[in-house]
């Protein structure tokens, strides 16, 4: 294994990590048809963290997500979560353990009302009407466009709108632990300091992050860590400031300008 | 015949058409209800859905005529045979069909249907039974028309279940389940919804519809064997005339067809059927997507 090539002095050994860690996954290997696109990933989250999965476009980043929750079935490796392995096991059922998946690309119910969509995220766990509208009390003061709005086709929303739909609904299935696909994908830059105020603000509320983003400057400035995938293996891990000042990373992914602002921004973390 | 006789025998027959024809008419459309269903929850549906109805009819007279079971008893067990007959089609007709990207599940279910023809042939007979209504045979005369009871408890039957079907649809937690699984089965299943399970409920909804259609119908066409084939096309017809993904468009399309059938029958019995799809041509020609089917754009 190629990890942890910047790391050696300030991360955690691997022991520890998995001790305390809330997900961990060994050696997953995920093909399509004949075609191999995770050759053996390991990485661990821990209780409380949010950890960023950066690499290019196609190095396998929400295949890792995808194989996570269940819409697809990895073809070895574990996937333990709470020490429990679930490699295999189908969305709906990983979902009701508290391990949700925000999808890339929203992937909102766009024939249904804003409302609805967050009633469909409540799914797994059918709550008392109290319990109900306390929940979406919260969302909207989370997102208040989404109160304005709540009787709209979701279809009729902006990208931006429908990615804090898209957060808030994985919200009403109470996560332990939230994967985040690529959300600020497709959103201005001003739209996507809002979805980073957001993950931090849901890391402070007590929610577990596993987050991917092809934007690696925006990732690393609120990660705790940081995994770089390449070609489906994991290349570098380390604590985010570190990731930020690699120098592979710099020249792969930050590219010149962004690295002056982002090695600030991750020192803040 | 000259143009104002012509006129004038439309409104002689007219309110008589009226009446059978919304009969017969809103059978069409709860059957169709069920191809809209399954079609809209999977892109299949159950060629045999003719056929169920069909099985429906003559479990009715089995229950209601050999066996002397009361009315309630019988629509029962004619649901609860159905909800089985919908599991076992989804089961073995449709499921190992869907993941080829293949139009196997047409085959398969035309089969199915075939295969229940002839099962009702050798287990009924071949003759046609007569169901009688539990509302009697004594039409009754308004205004020089003659309604039988049985044709306003199919009209008022049908309108309730299709009511209650969209009811569910529509508003209930499950009935919006169903719709996300029909949007985006993928992210219906991180929602925590169990897609496989949804598409067995849309069959065994759909089945349900077809079998109450067959229990409805009974009284006023005979049931037999071969009843189902061209009432399941028909209300297959309704559906692409309405729009397969549009509940209301079906009601209206196929009472619409029942009607314009029944004023056709009255000048020619023997054009009756050729009607519905002369009728489903030329609109298709006209409105490919069907006449209620709205061309949407969504925003991605």
């Amino acid at each position: 294994m190629s990890a942890g090539t910047s790391s050696a002095a300030a991360a955690p050994s691997r022991t520890d990590l998995s001790q305390d860690a809330v997900l961990s996954i060994r050696d997953l290997v995920v093909s399509y048809g004949q075609v191999e696109a995770l050759h053996g990933i390991s990485l661990d989250v821990r209780r409380g963290e949010v950890v960023a999965l950066i690499g290019s476009n196609g190095a396998g980043k929400s295949t890792t997500l995808r194989a996570v929750s269940g819409m697809i079935r990895p073809a070895s490796g574990r996937v333990l979560f709470e020490g429990r392995d679930i490699a295999g096991m189908p969305s709906h059922e990983v979902v009701r353990l508290g391990l949700v998946h925000v999808p890339e690309g929203r992937q909102v119910f766009a024939n249904q009302s804003v409302r609805d969509n967050l009633v469909l995220g409540a799914f797994p766990h059918l709550r008392s009407k109290a319990e109900t509208a306390a929940v979406f009390e919260r969302e909207f003061d989370r997102f208040p466009v989404l109160r304005e709005r709540q009787n709209q086709l979701a279809g009729t929303l902006s990208g931006g709108e429908q990615q804090m739909l898209a957060i808030s609904r994985g919200l009403m299935a109470r996560p332990k632990v939230l994967l985040l696909d690529e959300p600020s994908m497709g959103l201005a830059p001003l739209l996507v300091k809002q979805v980073a105020d957001t993950v931090k603000q849901l890391n402070a509320e007590g929610v577990t992050i596993l987050l991917v983003e092809q934007m690696a400057t925006m990732a690393l400035s609120v990660a705790h860590r940081a995994y770089v995938i390449q070609n489906g293996t994991v290349r570098i891990e380390g604590p985010s400031a570190e990731v930020a000042r690699n120098a592979e990373v710099v020249r792969a992914y930050l590219g010149g300008a962004a690295q002056h602002e982002l090695g600030s921004a991750a020192e803040t973390r | 015949m000259d143009v104002g006789e012509l006129v004038a025998s439309f409104f002689r027959v007219l309110p008589q058409a009226l009446v059978s024809g919304l009969a017969l008419g809103s059978v069409y459309a709860l059957i169709a209800q069920g191809y809209y269903v399954t079609f809209t929850t999977t892109e299949t549906l159950n060629f045999a859905q003719g056929e169920f109805l069909m099985v429906g009819a003559l479990t009715s007279f089995s229950l209601l005529v050999l066996a002397g079971l009361p009315y309630l008893v019988a629509v029962v067990a004619v649901i609860l045979l159905m909800v089985l007959m919908g599991i076992a089609v989804e089961r073995v007709a449709i499921r190992p069909l869907r993941q080829l990207l293949s139009v196997g599940w047409i085959l398969s279910t035309v089969g199915v249907s075939v295969i229940l023809r002839q099962f009702a042939e050798i287990y009924w007979g071949r003759e046609q039974k007569r169901v009688p209504s539990i509302f009697g045979d004594t039409p009754l005369y308004i205004a020089n028309t003659g309604i039988f009871p049985q044709e306003l408890f199919i009209i008022l039957a049908s309108l309730l279940t299709m009511a209650a079907l969209l009811f569910f649809l529509k508003r209930s937690t499950f009935g919006k389940a169903l719709q996300a699984v029909a949007f985006n089965p993928a992210a219906a299943g991180l929602m925590g919804i169990n897609v496989r399970q949804m598409v067995v409920v849309a069959y065994v909804i759909s089945s349900i519809l077809a079998g109450i259609a067959g229990v409805l119908i009974a009284p006023v066409i005979f049931a037999h064997a071969e009843m189902g084939a061209l009432l399941g096309l028909k209300a297959f017809a309704a559906a692409i005339i309405g729009g397969i993904e549009n509940p209301v468009g079906i009601l209206v399309v196929g009472i619409g067809l029942g009607i314009a059938e029944f004023i056709v029958a009255s000048y020619n019995a023997s054009f009756r059927d050729a009607v519905t799809f002369l009728l489903l041509i030329l609109i298709l020609a006209w409105r490919p997507q069907g006449l209620f089917q709205r061309v949407t754009a969504e925003k991605v």
